[in-house]
């Protein structure tokens, strides 16, 4: 074996091993038939192309797919992602509210993810709207209301996803179910530990992630269009609060101006995600 | 259909070719536009026999080194005359455009 031939061995290394079982051999045979007899080093388009290939297949990213395929897989992640944060917060703010209750809610939601795991949307859209329902009754009050967008914002996610079949998103997106997990978690702890840094870091995940989800988008732009429909749910949040603590945006457009920057982030995601999905429906 | 897609199927419309074959064919027919990286090409070869426009036809050992060829299926087939159809008829609306031309005008002052 030749050094050029152990340093793109090396690089192939990269793909899952099923996958370097069934192409290793021959995506080997054509670098090394596309290459000058001279070079010892691998070609940087090369390498570009099997990081960018390798990425793709270890994502579940790597085959062809609809636009509508695209969303679908997209609105369940999101809807999935809002019942963490609903749940999650329910489970924090417990002791301020009917414990009862909150148990109910948060069950409710555990049970609209089960529900939409087996793709059975119907039974998820009427959990998520029956736990948004009995978190308003408990919560008893507009301002502590505002924080429970994610559920009224997931029923409206899980709506178009009502009456087809069952959409399955490869093991990677599921890990995006970490994102809320980690951001509910340093929020609650905040929130319960008076400690307001914590509770800022729960939104500053979000966003280096929405950013970061924006560069993704090369490999799979599911990804980024999850992140950017859950992360609404912060700016309806931050709209509802605004609008509850000034009074119809009465103190004028600084709020708007706030408000419009927090959109920019998952508008953007949204808009990056769409626009390569369209490409990525190309054959 | 993506350009470098069009031209891996323009590559086997004649006979079954190797990886690295229908890369240098595919280079050629688009007259070096198309310049496929490896991880791209099977990248691309994945969608296709995921469609069912290519298939693998066999493997063999030339040199040591594995070579597996790809054929065009009829669906392949099918998928690549219907495009092709459509970019000619797209090029027609330029290159027919004096069919379609308002007659000229007469100059002013010369009736």
């Amino acid at each position: 074996m030749t050094e050029l031939e152990r340093r793109y061995a090396g690089w192939l290394r990269l793909y899952p091993k099923a996958y370097r079982r069934a192409r290793g051999a021959e995506m080997l045979a054509v670098l090394m038939d596309s290459s000058p007899p001279d070079r010892s080093r691998p070609q940087w388009r090369e390498v570009r192309g099997l990081i960018l290939g390798a990425l793709r297949v270890r994502a579940g990213a790597h085959g062809r797919r609809t636009v509508g395929h695209s969303w679908r897989v997209s609105l369940r992640t999101a809807a999935l992602m809002l019942l963490i944060v609903a749940g999650g917060d329910v489970l924090w703010q417990m002791t301020r509210h009917s414990v009862g209750a909150s148990l109910v809610v948060v069950a409710a939601c555990v049970l609209a993810m089960v529900a939409v795991f087996r793709g059975a949307y119907l039974a998820a859209t009427v959990l998520t709207a029956g736990a948004f329902v009995l978190d308003a009754v408990a919560r008893q009050g507009i301002y502590e209301f505002s924080s429970s967008w994610p559920l009224p914002l997931a029923v409206v996610l899980l709506i178009p996803l009502v009456g087809r079949g069952a959409v399955t998103a490869p093991r990677s997106l599921h890990l995006m179910l970490l994102v809320p997990l980690v951001s509910v978690t340093l929020q609650g702890y905040g929130t319960i530990a008076q400690e307001p840094a914590f509770q800022t870091a729960g939104r500053t995940v979000w966003q280096t992630l929405a950013v970061a989800a924006i560069i993704w988008s090369i490999v799979d732009e599911r990804v980024t269009i999850s992140l950017g429909l859950a992360f609404l749910y912060v700016v309806v949040s931050s709209a509802a609060s605004d609008l509850v603590a000034m009074g119809a945006w009465s103190t004028g457009s600084w709020a708007l101006i706030d408000l419009a920057v927090l959109a920019t982030l998952p508008v953007l995601n949204i808009a990056v995600g769409a626009t390569v999905a369209v490409f990525r429906a190309r054959i | 259909m993506r350009e470098p897609t069009y031209f891996i199927l323009a590559a086997l419309q004649d006979e079954p070719l190797h990886g690295y074959a229908i890369m240098t064919r595919a280079g050629e027919l688009s007259r070096g536009r198309v310049r496929l990286a490896t991880g791209t090409l099977y990248a691309a070869l994945d969608r296709l026999t995921g469609e069912g426009y290519v298939v693998s036809t066999h493997e063999e050992i030339v040199n040591g080194r594995a070579r597996r060829y790809y054929r065009l299926t009829p669906d392949g087939a099918a998928a690549l005359r219907s495009e092709a159809e459509a970019m000619a008829a797209a090029a027609r609306v330029v290159t027919d455009r004096t069919a379609f031309s308002p007659a000229p005008r007469p100059a002013a002052g010369l009736a």
